[in-house]
């Protein structure tokens, strides 16, 4: 959703907070390295009553309330399903958090020591060599 | 303040304090803009198909197919501080064993003031369908247009703007063109 590379995003994620579609989550599926930023295109609210001996056979879910959601990217034609690994829905715990806000470009000073290693071992020493020569 | 290094830091200092100043301000000056859109959305026609999705080959499953009336105008939610807008369709409903969904049927991304206002009949662009794999046991649907307003810097804020005046029922499924 209009997110670059660089934005630095808030998180929110109390433990009870339901979430609606619409909503911009983080979620990273077990197994994949990196965190997904994309929207909630369905939410469906499954309560797996106790009575099952073992997890429910169609879902494939423990006992309990679960929240069950598919995401999509803004600018992508198709849902993420692809990119969960075989899961069919994510789940409450595949969450980070939810966007609630925005400052975009703060994070390049941290990309840019990353992607110039050289960067940062000339601000190293840089640093190094100030504390040498400070008087105080 | 006798050194470079000393005046570097002060200037730099300030500078940053300046910028998180300003940022600040331009986040909350998004408070002040408290616009509320309005609109309106009927349903023109609601379809439930015997069918099969590309992904799911071998699941015979319903699918609805619904085509909407929605008219709305959503311009006062521009201001200095809005990167873009994300409407979206959704149909909310429980089925019969309590599950509450809502599943985003349309959805579109609104960029300037001018391509702000919708008016438009058309279908739906994400499929219907229900996690039982049939509408036959669905309570009546509602359906709404909700807004989210994306800052260039802030807080994302979410808000309604058309909902239809009543639940509507899904009709028994067909089989398709036979």
């Amino acid at each position: 959703p209009r997110f670059y590379r660089g934005d630095l995003l808030f998180l929110t994620n109390p433990p009870g907070q339901r979430y609606h579609t619409g909503d911009i989550t983080v979620y990273r599926i077990p197994g994949a390295e990196i965190p997904i930023v994309h929207r909630v295109l369905e939410t469906r609210d499954v309560f797996i009553p106790f009575d099952y001996g073992e997890p429910h056979p169609k879902l494939k879910l423990p006992p309990g309330e679960h929240q069950l959601m598919l995401t999509k990217g803004d600018n992508n034609h198709v849902d993420d399903i692809d990119l969960y690994r075989g899961l069919e829905w994510l789940d409450r715990r595949h969450i980070i958090g939810k966007v609630r806000g925005f400052l975009p470009y703060i994070g390049y000073v941290t990309i840019a020591m990353n992607d110039f290693p050289q960067l940062k071992y000339a601000l190293l020493r840089g640093l190094g060599l100030l504390a040498v020569i400070q008087r105080e | 303040m006798h050194s470079i290094y000393a005046r570097a830091n002060g200037i730099s200092g300030l500078w940053s304090t300046c910028v998180m100043v300003l940022l600040g301000a331009v986040a909350l000056s998004s408070f002040l803009f408290n616009a509320e859109s309005k609109g309106s959305l009927d349903i023109v026609s609601l379809k439930v198909f015997h069918s099969k999705t590309r992904r799911y080959p071998f699941r015979n499953e319903e699918i609805g197919f619904v085509k909407f009336n929605l008219s709305a105008d959503l311009t006062p939610l521009f201001n200095w501080n809005t990167k873009q807008l994300f409407v979206y369709l959704e149909a909310e409903y429980t089925n019969a064993q309590g599950v509450n969904n809502t599943v985003v049927i349309w959805d579109r991304i609104v960029r300037r003031k001018d391509d702000a206002t919708i008016d438009i009949i058309q279908k739906e662009k994400y499929k219907l369908r229900d996690l039982s794999g049939s509408f036959s046991n669905v309570l009546p649907a509602q359906y709404s247009l909700k807004y989210s307003v994306m800052p260039y810097v802030g807080v994302l804020t979410y808000g309604e703007a058309a909902r239809t005046m009543k639940a509507i029922d899904f009709p028994d499924a067909r089989d398709s063109v036979s």
